[in-house]
């Protein structure tokens, strides 16, 4: 707030005035200017209005604990009450069907390591007869590994005599 | 209901999950992923084969269908052995003939035993072979002259 169309050291000076911190030696000069200068009188009299509402304002504080203890004693009776748990409480807040996922979730990954681990014995395993060769070698005998072509049939390793023919009928 | 809770609220529903398949796991499965230290079961059936008669043993049953495609018309069990062997252990089966069958298990691979098995008989190794058999699978080894006729060996291999 500035004091119109004067200097800022004439305008230090009404402030002084008003505060009642003005110098001695500057009195008359400002009371000789303020008797010819209706802006600052305005002023001064605007300062000192605003000055003695914020004083008359202020009144006594009152006691806030009292306040927030009252604030205290309604909170219980408008909060529901909560389960012994919050996660359940989600749980019964969600839809039915995203229950029914999660639940469907876990089991499938409990029977996949239910039959991955077995604990209650071996789950029947399927017989196979399937075989593989890695290598053979025998010195005296030629030697021949037939391998099946259907599913009943078996992988045979035969051993020939020198004069022995095919295992197998003739065709 | 905020995010904050429905965040702790999936924690806790997987934790749950999470510490009943650790228990799961820690109480009655884990030691079946151990197969490695698993004995293997191995079955031997001694099989005379020959044109005496048109017989087939009713023990034979299980390998009948194959033992047929054979040119033998007769098909005898001369013996039944059922060895456990530990990896890397040797079973010996007594052959007739003087010849002995020895079966060692290697390992287990992909569900499959790996299975050296060999035929020796007067000083000599007839036949060297290592086979990987899959659960319960068996495999015919034949050839070796016996009386009048051939031996066949039916070998089967299984995990516990």
């Amino acid at each position: 707030m500035g004091v119109k169309g004067h200097s800022q050291s004439m305008e230090w000076l009404v402030m002084q005035e008003h505060d009642g911190q003005l110098p001695e030696r500057h009195r008359a000069a400002v009371a000789a200017h303020l008797a010819g200068c209706q802006v600052c009188r305005n002023y001064l009299e605007t300062a000192g209005s605003a000055s003695a509402w914020l004083r008359s304002g202020v009144g006594p504080v009152p006691e806030f604990s009292a306040v927030w203890q009252g604030v205290a004693d309604r909170l219980p009776a408008s909060i529901p009450s909560m389960p012994w748990w919050p996660g359940w409480a989600v749980w019964w807040k969600w839809s039915w069907s995203f229950r029914w996922g999660w639940v469907a979730a876990g089991s499938l990954v409990v029977a996949l390591l239910l039959l991955l681990v077995n604990p209650y014995g071996r789950l029947p395993v399927p017989q196979s007869h399937e075989a593989a060769v890695a290598f053979v070698e025998a010195s005296d005998y030629p030697v021949m590994v037939m391998m099946p072509l259907h599913p009943h049939e078996m992988t045979v390793i035969w051993l020939f005599e020198p004069s022995e023919s095919s295992p197998l009928p003739p065709a | 209901m905020n995010d904050r809770v429905r965040h702790t609220s999936v924690i806790a529903i997987w934790a749950i999950w999470a510490t009943g398949l650790f228990v799961l796991l820690a109480v009655a499965g884990w030691p079946a992923f151990a197969t490695g230290a698993d004995p293997i079961r191995l079955g031997v059936e001694v099989i005379y084969a020959s044109n005496e008669g048109q017989r087939v043993d009713p023990s034979l049953a299980r390998v009948e269908r194959q033992l047929r495609a054979f040119r033998y018309s007769s098909f005898r069990q001369l013996g039944s052995h059922a060895l456990v062997q530990s990896i890397g252990q040797q079973g010996t089966v007594p052959l007739p003939g003087g010849r002995t069958l020895l079966l060692v298990p290697q390992g287990v691979s992909g569900g499959s035993v790996v299975l050296l098995a060999s035929i020796q008989g007067g000083g000599k190794v007839l036949l060297n072979t290592e086979l990987k058999l899959a659960n319960g699978g068996t495999i015919l080894v034949g050839g070796p002259v016996h009386e009048a006729g051939v031996l066949i060996l039916a070998i089967t291999a299984a995990t516990p």
